[in-house]
């Protein structure tokens, strides 16, 4: 018997307010939605939180979704702004810490510099635990490390079109950009990240690992 | 590298994701079979989408869906909290309510002295009504006063202790206190 699509459980939702048909739309995205705010956020507890916080505007505003879209669109749309919000506020509070502790300008090192401006890839390391760490193999190590420096915008674009498999339009539909802009960081990121990977890539000399 | 190989380069992750149109998809294809060095850039972008594709897919540590119905009640309570919080924290609208306050205590006291001495007037003018309406009514009716010692007064203008700006003077002559020339209290000893 085939799977009920996600525009069938909500009209079913809608009309019985069923939390059973809820949960199952939710454990049909939540693992999908926490892969990618991890890899947009660096961080397993801010992913998750991420994640519930998604789930509940879901519920709440269920009545809002128009099917202009897709539904995996629309709950990316909501999980991608919450990301944002969560990673405006974090490099906020990391302005605000480097202004508590810039006495002197000149003692603000190159190292906390570079934190300021790639937070993400800062965040990433402390929040892998040890098995984590052992799960990831040297490449995926290696590409992991190399996304966390790209520009959140550019990283977001790749993930959710390399990782995802949306297609451009649904990107700038997620991300509320025009297809021209999304191309852009695309073609850019990726542009950036051959700078990085090539040189292993060389060293490797072979094909990277697909799943 | 030519002009003609710029002009493929930013069309190459586009063509990967086949997301060009059909005349661009031919105008890429045309190139790329005379062009290794574009060919080798579009294996290159394969590797790396590959690559990005391999990254281990994480999971969640708990089933959302088991934990969904404590998540949405806790919400809810919180929600009420935030709107109080909210409300605290929003400086803006403090700050415009303490300047609408601030400006209606100014306003209220710079109208006190004229709506004191208004009331004075007021009372001023209608005892002098009254004084008149009554003397009109006296003759009117020929009627002679009978002098008691309640209506002797009643002629004379009678003054409201607590509108009268002697009360501090009684008050002050009562507690032996008094204002030197700068207004400042002196005590009787």
């Amino acid at each position: 018997m085939p799977a009920d699509t996600d525009e069938a459980l909500i009209k079913r939702f809608r009309q019985t307010k069923d939390t059973y048909v809820f949960k199952s739309l939710v454990k049909r995205y939540q693992n999908r939605i926490f892969n990618t705010c991890y890899r947009i956020l660096g961080n397993v507890e801010e992913a998750e939180e991420v994640v519930q916080d998604t789930y509940i505007k879901i519920h709440e505003g269920i009545d809002q979704f128009k099917e202009k879209s897709s539904f995996a669109s629309w709950v990316f749309r909501i999980a991608y702004n919450i990301c944002m919000d969560s990673l405006r506020l974090k490099q906020r509070r990391a302005r605000q810490g480097l202004q508590l502790l810039s006495f002197d300008p000149q003692s603000v090192s190159e190292e906390t510099a570079d934190r300021n401006l790639q937070p993400i890839a800062q965040a990433k390391d402390t929040s892998l635990s040890p098995e984590e760490k052992l799960d990831l193999s040297e490449q995926s190590e290696m590409v992991a490390n190399s996304l966390s420096l790209l520009p959140e915008l550019q990283r977001t674009a790749i993930i959710l079109c390399d990782l995802e498999g949306f297609s451009y339009q649904e990107i700038a539909d997620i991300v509320g950009a025009s297809i021209g802009t999304v191309r852009s960081r695309i073609y850019y990121g990726r542009t950036r990240l051959k700078e990085l990977l090539e040189p292993y890539f060389a060293s490797s000399n072979t094909s990277p690992t697909t799943r | 590298m030519t002009q003609s190989c710029k002009d493929i380069e930013l069309l190459l992750d586009s063509y990967y994701d086949k997301e060009l149109s059909i005349s661009e998809k031919a105008f890429v294809e045309n190139h790329l079979a005379n062009c290794a060095d574009c060919q080798a850039k579009l294996d290159l972008t394969g590797r790396v989408v590959q690559a990005v594709q391999a990254l281990p897919k994480l999971e969640m540590k708990f089933d959302l869906s088991e934990r969904l119905d404590e998540l949405i009640a806790q919400k809810s309570v919180t929600k009420k909290h935030d709107n109080l919080v909210s409300f605290k924290s929003n400086k803006l609208l403090i700050s415009a309510a303490a300047g609408i306050i601030l400006l209606v205590i100014a306003f209220m006291a710079s109208n006190t002295h004229h709506f004191s001495q208004s009331i004075k007037n007021n009372i001023a003018t209608n005892k002098d009504n009254s004084v008149n309406t009554i003397a009109h009514v006296k003759q009117h009716l020929n009627i002679k006063p009978v002098i008691s010692s309640k209506s002797k007064h009643i002629d004379e203008p009678f003054e409201i202790a607590a509108l009268t700006d002697n009360s501090d003077e009684t008050l002050t002559d009562a507690l032996g206190l008094a204002t030197d020339e700068d207004g400042l209290y002196d005590i009787k000893m």
